[in-house]
């Protein structure tokens, strides 16, 4: 399953823009960022600070202007297809065939992966258990509810067990239990020694998950590293305090909450 | 191994469409139900009207005016005759004073000039007749100097029926004619030969083949239809549709080949088109079961033969498959399935005008319409459903059908590979200025626009003359308006001096391009012969002085259309594309603005010789040259010396040889003069 020697995630200096007429909008500013293997990584940042874009750069959904980008080895220009094969890619708002059931999800997918039915059976089982949708395994996805759709989606991500995990907002949408579902699964996905990068405005779930945090604000990575290290370099000690000095600053006053740098 | 990946990536995306498309009630309703419905109904339709019209145009007698001398006798005895004709009813009859109504001279009721055709009109109208009839008994000059008599039916064809009315009007007329023949040849003691004689006249075609030529004119306009409503479903789903419902990333974030995504769902809307289609077949032949011919009197729209309309049906694959190609492209081109919805609009109206030609059965079948997309296979199917047609001209618009569909299905695929299909509204490249190759297009677009109205304009003007206005009124003003808008400096539109070698080669090759010319005109007129009317057409050209020729015919045209076409457009393209290709599309639209399919070919490979020497001497005045020398070359040489067609390979081969020779001495030249070819 694992390609050449390397990172699970490796992308040196990517910058992207879009144009919206003659105005640029800069939507990844010279990113670099590094997830190894059996690495968790979560990518906080506000609206619009691109995080989004760079995940569809790693899933080969979109070019980078400049810089490159290693997904299991692999470059996601140069090998684009190896890179597909190795992501279990969860776009933001991503959707499902209404027409067809859970189970018909599964076979398409795993279809276009080339599996095995044996092999999509032996997934489909194991997966259907863990996000309890056995008893929604034959109605037609239209029928179910927007988080019991996410749920189809990330057991549909995960169907061809990819070493690494490219997941948007994974966990929007989903009830408590879901989400921790979800959560409790990109734990194990860490221990089988998958390479996680997700997205999240959930600052406590990237609080009790990562491994590394990396802050993104306006296109550029503001701070990466583990909790610990953030805490040290921003003198915060929660987190969301270490995201509102690091991504809010210059719209929150300093100060103004007691809780700017210069109270450190 | 790459390709059977390929295999399995698009049976898996196949699967899934079909699958979707089952469970979608609408989906099946498209490609099943109404197929299903529309013929049987059409022909219900169609047969009730038809017999309606039928007892009406059959057993209604007509109903006219007479206007006629008071009393002469060969129009009272005209008149008792329509009076006893059960074919026709005399509801007015209005009694002239004698010679009152006069003829103007040199009007000819033969051929269908009447005094007075409002007045007539409104006659008919008042009267509410079927027609006028009016008796002149001395109306015009026999052949022999003396008077004779004239009978005029005036009618007022705005239907079917009015015609067929109108007929049995004449009908009645001529039996009358043949009477008194009869009663001549009685009285001069004569046995008329004709009296006994048998006229038959038949038509020996089975009933089934001729209601299949009525059908093949309407079936084809109906198959495409069909295929469009019966694929769209499925085909609007499979880009714009997932898209809408977020599926399109996961989709693209597959290890799937774009190809196969494409193909696999291109596939699915061709199925589901050609289910639409087969099952409009078999309502066809249903309803035939259903509604015996024989009970049909009357009507001509019936059913084709069954071999017939298989080969209609088979026939219509590539056709089906060009238009699942337009539904994807439609799809792909979508931001949303609202979007996709609303272009369906517009390709109904292109199946429309591509479909309607066919309809039309006094358009034959030709090569060059079997080579348009939709329209020659429409054609194919046409030919088939009423049992016959060129099996040559139905291949090659087969083969060419299938071309355009895979091409379109390819630009699709291209569609889908960009990552533009993920971002609509904003381009992802920087914005570079309005680039100066849209610009010179733009201008040649609007010249050929300009130019087909301004033809119609100057319709009534004598040829030289429009010549002269439209060049340099026209063109001149548009290449002038566009170098001082743009402030282009004239050495940037080729007007330098050139060196006397390129001028040279101009002169020399002037007669070899005007032979290769007539050549391209003559394989040209193999394929597609010209049509006598135009080079009727080419006549007051022919006559004109050698003076005109001169500076109308040959430095006028050099002049302005080397400055537009080679000074600007040509120049002004090759600032962002290569030079070849700046070559090749300012030599299709030159040979596109001499606005004939006939003389496209010929004048595009001029255009080609000319952009090429302009480049390579690195001025216009060499192409100004050459074209003009072309011009009186074309215009004195070669009608003549060409005439005897053996004549023409040898000096094709000469003339190919001459420009290729003249080509490397110029391109030589060149490159010695400037260094690499001047930009
Ligand atoms: N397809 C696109 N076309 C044009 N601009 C885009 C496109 N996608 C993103 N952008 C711009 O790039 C910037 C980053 O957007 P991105 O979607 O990556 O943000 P994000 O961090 O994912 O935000 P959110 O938290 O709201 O999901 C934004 O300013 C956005 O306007
Ligand atoms: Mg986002």
């Amino acid at each position: 399953m694992s390609g050449p020697a390397g990172s699970g995630i490796e992308v040196r200096s990517v910058s992207r823009s879009f144009w919206s007429g003659r105005e640029e909008i800069r939507a990844l500013a010279d990113v670099s960022l590094t997830a190894h293997k059996g690495e968790v990584v979560g990518l906080l940042g506000p609206n619009g600070a691109g995080k989004t874009t760079l995940l569809r750069i790693l899933a080969t959904l979109l070019r980078p202007d400049s810089g490159s980008a290693r997904v299991n080895g692999y470059d996601v220009i140069e090998d684009a297809m190896e890179v597909r094969r190795s992501i279990g890619y969860l776009s933001t708002r991503t959707g499902v065939y209404g027409r067809l059931t859970p189970l018909e999800i599964m076979d398409y997918f795993g279809s276009l992966h080339r599996m095995s039915p044996s092999m999509i059976a032996e997934r489909t089982e194991m997966l259907f258990g863990r996000f309890d949708l056995w008893k929604l395994a034959s109605l037609r996805c239209e029928e179910l509810s927007g988080g019991n759709q996410q749920r189809v989606s990330l057991a549909r991500a995960l169907l061809h067990d990819p070493p690494v995990l490219i997941l948007d907002e994974p966990t929007t949408g989903l009830d408590v239990i879901a989400a921790a579902t979800t959560i409790g699964f990109i734990d194990i996905s860490r221990d089988l020694g998958c390479c996680v990068l997700f997205s999240t405005h959930v600052l406590s779930e990237a609080e009790k998950l990562c491994d590394r945090i990396a802050i993104l604000h306006e296109g550029e990575i503001r701070a990466d590293g583990t909790l610990e290290e953030l805490r040290e370099r921003t003198g915060q000690r929660f987190l969301e305090d270490i995201f509102l000095h690091l991504a809010a600053g210059s719209v929150l006053q300093p100060g103004a909450s007691g809780q700017g740098p210069g109270c450190a | 191994m790459r390709l059977s990946g390929i295999g399995s990536g698009v049976a898996g995306i196949f699967r899934r469409e079909v699958r979707e498309g089952l469970r979608n009630r609408r989906a099946l309703f498209l490609a099943f139900g109404l197929p299903l419905v529309l013929y049987p109904g059409l022909v219900f339709l169609f047969t009730t009207l038809e017999r309606q019209q039928f007892e009406v145009m059959e057993n209604q007698p007509a109903e006219v005016s007479v206007i006629a001398p008071a009393n002469d006798s060969l129009a009272s005895a005209t008149i008792r005759w329509l009076e006893g004709d059960s074919r026709v009813i005399v509801r007015h009859l209005t009694a002239l004073p004698e010679d009152s109504l006069t003829v103007a001279p040199g009007t000819d009721l033969m051929r269908g000039e009447h005094p007075d055709t409002s007045r007539v009109r409104r006659a008919i109208r008042a009267d509410s007749v079927d027609a006028l009839i009016l008796l002149l008994p001395r109306a015009q000059a026999g052949p022999h100097g003396g008077e004779l008599p004239l009978l005029g039916v005036f009618f007022e064809g705005r239907s079917e029926e009015s015609f067929a009315r109108t007929r049995r009007v004449t009908a009645s007329l001529d039996s009358l004619r043949g009477e008194l023949f009869e009663l001549r040849a009685r009285l001069a003691g004569v046995m008329n030969p004709w009296r006994d004689m048998i006229l038959v006249v038949h038509d020996s075609s089975m009933r089934i083949a001729r209601s299949g030529r009525y059908l093949g004119s309407i079936l084809p306009f109906l198959i495409m239809f069909i295929a469009l409503t019966g694929g769209s479903y499925i085909a609007l789903d499979a880009v714009a549709g997932e898209r809408e419902r977020g599926t399109l990333e996961s989709l693209l974030s597959q290890p799937v080949h774009r190809l196969a995504i494409v193909a696999g769902k291109a596939l699915a809307v061709f199925c589901a088109s050609g289910v639409a289609v087969v099952t409009a077949g078999i309502g066809l032949l249903l309803g035939s079961a259903f509604m015996p011919l024989e009970s049909m009197e009357g009507v001509e729209m019936a059913f084709p033969e069954t071999s017939a309309l298989v080969e209609g049906m088979l026939a219509s694959i590539p056709l089906v498959l060009e238009i699942a190609a337009a539904l994807m492209i439609v799809s792909a081109l979508a931001r949303s399935y609202k979007e996709a919805q609303n272009y369906m609009l517009p390709l109904s109206l292109l199946l429309m005008v591509a479909g309607v030609l066919s309809t039309s059965s006094r358009i034959p079948f030709s090569p060059g319409l079997s080579l348009i997309p939709l329209t020659g296979q429409a054609f194919a199917i046409r030919e088939l459903l009423s049992g016959g047609g060129d099996p040559l001209l139905i291949a090659a618009s087969s083969v060419s059908g299938t071309v355009y569909g895979l091409a379109g299905l390819f630009w699709a695929s291209e569609m889908l590979s960009g990552e533009g299909i993920l971002i609509r509204r904003q381009r992802s490249r920087p914005p570079k200025g309005v680039s100066p190759a849209r610009r010179a297009i733009v201008l040649g677009l609007a010249v050929l626009l300009g130019l087909y109205y301004l033809s119609g304009l100057l319709a009534g003007w004598s040829p030289l003359l429009g010549i002269a206005v439209t060049e340099w009124g026209f063109l001149m003003i548009m290449a002038t308006g566009f170098v001082l808008v743009f402030g282009l400096r004239p050495s940037s539109v080729g007007l330098r001096p050139a060196s006397s070698i390129s001028l040279g080669v101009a002169l020399a090759s002037a007669v070899p391009l005007a032979v290769l010319a007539a050549a391209v005109l003559l394989l040209q007129s193999i394929l597609f012969p010209i049509p006598a009317s135009l080079s009727e057409l080419m006549k007051p050209i022919a006559r004109a002085t050698v003076a005109e020729t001169v500076l109308i015919l040959s430095l006028t045209p050099a002049v302005c259309e080397e400055l537009l076409f080679r000074g600007v457009i040509m120049r002004q393209m090759a600032r962002e594309i290569s030079q070849p290709r700046a070559v090749v599309v300012s030599a299709v639209l030159f040979g596109a603005f001499h606005l004939s399919i006939y003389r496209f070919l010929p004048t595009l490979a001029v255009g080609l010789a000319l952009g090429w020497l302009s480049f390579a001497s690195g001025s216009i005045l060499p192409a100004i040259l050459l074209h003009a020398c072309y011009n009186l070359a074309a215009r004195y040489l070669i009608p003549e010396s060409l005439q005897p067609e053996g004549l023409l390979a040898p000096a094709l081969i000469a003339s190919l040889a001459v420009l290729a020779a003249l080509g490397v001495t110029a391109l030589r030249r060149g490159k010695r003069d400037r260094g690499p070819l001047v930009r």
